[in-house]
C-alpha cells in the first residue's frame, strides 16, 4: 500500500499545482517538500530492498500476472533513488529570482508528473505498462521542452517528438508480436514463457523493443533529438533530463535483458552499437561550441559505454552498466547545472562569448573540476571505479575492440573536458576587449555544491554502491523459479 | 481475418510512413497518427490467433473466443496515440500562429542569428510565450 501512495504522490502534487496556480515561492516550497519526502522515502525502498526483499503492489488484489502488479527489487530501488536525489537538485537550482517566475511555475506541474512516470516505469512489472509511463514522461517531457516558450524551443522539439513518437510505435508493434507468441507481458511471466516461441516473431518483437529503447538512450544512430532539444531547455530541466531520460532506455533493456539472452544476435548488436556511440559520440562532441549541445553528445559516448556493458550480458558486465549509469548521471548533471551558471552569467549558450573573470567562477571551477575529473575516470573519484569495471568486464569476455573502442573514447573525453576549462574558465591572451562586460546575474552555487558533495560522496562509497549494483544485476538476470515468483509478486 | 489485418496494417504503415516523409509538418503529424493506428491493429491482431466469437459468454465454452486483454491494450493506445495528436497540432498552431512555415527545417545550432538580449532573456526566464 505504501508503495502505491509513493508513487502516486508525485502525480497528487502535480495535479494540485496545476489546478491551483499558486505563486513561484509557494509552489517551489510546495515541491521541495514533496521532494524531499521522496527522498527519504526511496532511500528506505532502498534499504529494505539491499537485503534481497522485492516489495510488490497487486493492484485491485488481482493476482499476477493477470492483474497489475508493481514490484521494485535493487534495480528499481536504485533508479528510483537516483531520480529521488536529481529532482530535489533540480528543483533547488530552479529558482524564480534566476529563471523567472513564470517558467518555475509552468515546470513545477510538469516536473511532478514526469516524476509520477519515471517512477511507475522503474516499478512497473509488466511492460505494458512500462509502455505507459513511457508516454507519460514522454508527454510531460514535450511540455517541458515548451516552457521557455522561444521559437528556438518550438522549432528544435520537432525531431523530438517525431523520432519518439515513431519509436513508441516500434514498442507498441514489438509488444503486439511478443504478446502473440508469449500470451503475457508480465516480464517475469514472459521470462518463463518465451523459450519455445518461434524464432522469427521473437526476434522481429524483440528487436522492435530494442530499437524503440535504444532510442530512448539516445545510441548512436538514433540519438540526434537529444542535442537538438537540451540546449533550449530550461537549464536545471536540462540537468534532470540529461541524468535521468536516457537512462529510462538504459534501465529498460537492462529489464528485458533476460529475454534478449534468446536472441543472442541482438546483443551482438547492443555492444557494437555501445561501441560506435561511445567513440562517434565524444567526436561530434569534441567538434561543438554550444556548451550544452557538447554536454548532449557527450551523453551519447557516455550511454554507449553502459551498453556496451549491458550487450556483454555478464553479472559482472550488468553490475559496471548499473554503476556506471548511476555515476554518469551524477556527474552530467552536475555539468549542466555548471553549464546554467555559466550561460547566465554570460549571457550566452556559446563556449567561445564565455568570460573567465565572473564572479564565482573559483567556486565553479571547483565543481566542474570535479564532475570532469569523475567523468575523465581520473582515480580516486566515480568515474575509475566505473570505467575499471567495463574495461574488465569486456576484457574478461574476450570483447577486445570494444575495450579499444572504449579506451580511445576515454582519451577524447578529456580532451573535450579540456575544451571546455580552455573557452570557460581559462585566461585568455586575444580578444580580451571584445569579451562582453555586462552585470552577471544573480550567482546561486547551491545545486551546483549539493551535486559536487554528491558526486565526492558516491565516490567514497564506490564499494558498497558497486556490491548494491552486483547484487541487482544477480537478481535481474536471475530467471529461476523462485525469483520469478518474486518478481509476479506472490511472495 | 489475420490477413485482412495484415493487409490493413501494411497500407496504414504505408501510407503513414510516406506522409512523414513529406516536407510539411501537417502531413507529418498525420502520418504519425496512421503509423500509430497501423500498430495498434498489430496489437489487436495478437488476441486473435483463429477467434471467431467476440466475448466469452456464461456456459458457453472459451472455444474461439477472443483474448480481451489486447482490446484493453489498444483502448489505451488509442487514447495516448490521440493526446500525441492533439499535442503535435496544438505544436503546429503555435508555429503558424508566430508566422513561422509549417516545414520540416533545419534544427537550429546555435544563437548566432538572434540579438543578444534576446538570448539573454531567454536563459533567465524573462521571456512571456504561449
Amino acid at each position: 500500500m505504501i508503495l502505491a501512495a509513493f508513487f502516486l504522490l508525485p502525480l497528487a502534487t502535480g495535479c494540485l499545482l496545476l489546478l491551483w496556480q499558486p505563486a513561484a515561492r509557494l509552489s517551489r516550497r510546495i515541491s521541495l517538500l514533496v521532494s524531499g519526502a521522496l527522498v527519504g522515502e526511496a532511500f528506505r525502498i532502498a534499504a529494505n530492498c539491499g537485503d534481497g526483499e522485492v516489495l510488490s503492489h497487486t493492484f485491485g488484489s488481482w493476482p499476477p500476472p493477470f492483474g497489475i502488479v508493481f514490484v521494485v527489487d535493487r534495480l528499481g530501488a536504485l533508479f528510483i533513488t537516483l531520480h529521488a536525489l536529481l529532482l530535489f537538485v533540480t528543483l533547488v537550482a530552479l529558482r524564480p529570482e534566476t529563471h523567472g517566475e513564470n517558467t518555475v511555475r509552468r515546470a513545477h506541474p510538469l516536473l511532478m508528473v514526469a516524476t509520477f512516470g519515471l517512477f511507475g516505469a522503474f516499478m512497473t512489472g509488466d511492460l505494458f505498462n512500462l509502455f505507459v509511463m513511457f508516454e507519460v514522461v514522454l508527454v510531460s517531457s514535450y511540455l517541458l521542452i515548451q516552457v521557455p516558450g522561444t521559437e528556438r524551443s518550438l522549432v528544435s522539439a520537432m525531431p523530438m517528438i517525431v523520432i519518439n513518437t515513431s519509436a513508441s510505435a516500434l514498442f507498441v508493434a514489438g509488444l503486439g508480436l511478443l504478446y502473440g507468441i508469449g500470451g503475457s507481458l508480465n516480464i517475469a511471466d514472459l521470462i518463463q514463457r518465451i523459450g519455445g516461441t518461434p524464432h522469427g516473431l521473437r526476434l522481429a518483437g524483440l528487436g522492435m523493443l530494442v530499437a524503440a529503447f535504444a532510442t530512448k538512450a539516445a545510441l548512436v544512430p538514433l540519438c540526434f533529438w537529444m542535442p537538438a532539444t537540451y540546449p533550449t531547455l530550461t537549464a536545471p530541466v536540462a540537468a534532470l533530463f540529461a541524468g535521468i531520460m536516457t537512462k529510462l532506455g538504459v534501465y529498460s533493456l537492462l529489464r528485458i535483458s533476460p529475454l534478449l539472452a534468446h536472441e543472442p544476435v541482438l546483443l551482438t548488436v547492443l555492444l557494437w552499437l555501445g561501441g560506435f556511440s561511445a567513440i562517434l559520440g565524444v567526436l561530434a562532441a569534441l567538434s561543438q561550441y554550444e556548451l550544452r549541445r557538447l554536454l548532449s553528445f557527450h551523453s551519447v559516448s557516455q550511454v554507449g559505454y553502459v551498453v556496451l556493458a549491458l550487450g556483454l550480458h555478464t553479472v559482472f558486465g550488468i553490475a559496471a552498466a548499473i554503476f556506471f549509469a548511476l555515476h554518469h548521471s551524477l556527474v552530467k548533471s552536475t555539468l549542466y547545472l555548471v553549464a546554467d551558471e555559466l550561460e547566465r552569467s554570460n549571457g550566452s549558450r556559446d563556449l567561445r562569448q564565455m568570460d573567465f573573470r565572473r564572479p564565482g567562477n573559483v567556486v565553479l571551477a571547483t565543481a566542474f573540476g570535479i564532475a570532469a575529473f569523475a567523468l575523465a575516470g581520473s582515480p580516486p573519484l566515480s568515474g575509475f571505479f566505473g570505467k575499471l569495471a567495463i574495461f574488465w568486464a569486456s576484457f574478461e569476455s574476450g570483447e577486445w575492440t570494444g575495450l579499444a573502442l572504449l579506451v580511445v573514447a576515454s582519451i577524447f573525453t578529456l580532451a573535450s573536458m579540456l575544451k571546455i576549462w580552455g573557452f570557460a574558465f581559462q585566461r585568455r591572451p586575444v580578444e580580451e576587449e571584445s569579451v562582453s562586460t555586462t552585470p552577471a546575474s544573480t550567482f546561486r552555487p547551491t545545486a551546483v555544491l549539493m551535486m559536487s558533495a554528491l558526486i565526492v560522496v558516491f565516490s567514497l562509497a564506490a564499494g558498497p554502491i558497486f556490491r548494491y549494483g552486483f547484487e541487482a544485476a544477480e537478481q535481474v538476470l536471475d530467471v529461476s523459479d523462485s525469483s520469478v515468483v518474486l518478481l509476479r509478486g506472490d511472495r | 481475418m489475420i490477413p485482412v489485418l495484415a493487409a490493413s496494417v501494411f497500407l496504414l504503415l504505408a501510407a503513414g510512413v510516406y506522409l512523414v516523409l513529406q516536407t510539411s509538418l501537417l502531413r507529418v503529424a498525420l502520418g504519425l497518427a496512421l503509423v500509430s493506428h497501423s500498430v495498434h491493429l498489430i496489437l489487436l491482431t495478437s488476441g486473435r490467433r483463429g477467434a471467431v466469437a467476440p466475448v466469452l459468454l456464461p456456459g458457453a465454452g472459451t472455444e474461439g473466443v477472443t483474448d480481451p486483454l489486447p482490446q484493453a491494450f489498444v483502448l489505451t493506445a488509442i487514447v495516448i496515440a490521440m493526446a500525441m495528436t492533439v499535442y503535435l497540432f496544438a505544436a503546429l498552431a503555435a508555429l503558424a500562429k508566430r508566422g513561422e512555415r509549417m516545414e520540416v527545417e533545419p534544427v537550429p545550432d546555435s544563437d548566432e542569428a538572434r540579438a543578444p538580449e534576446t538570448v539573454r532573456a531567454e536563459l533567465e526566464g524573462k521571456v512571456t510565450g504561449p
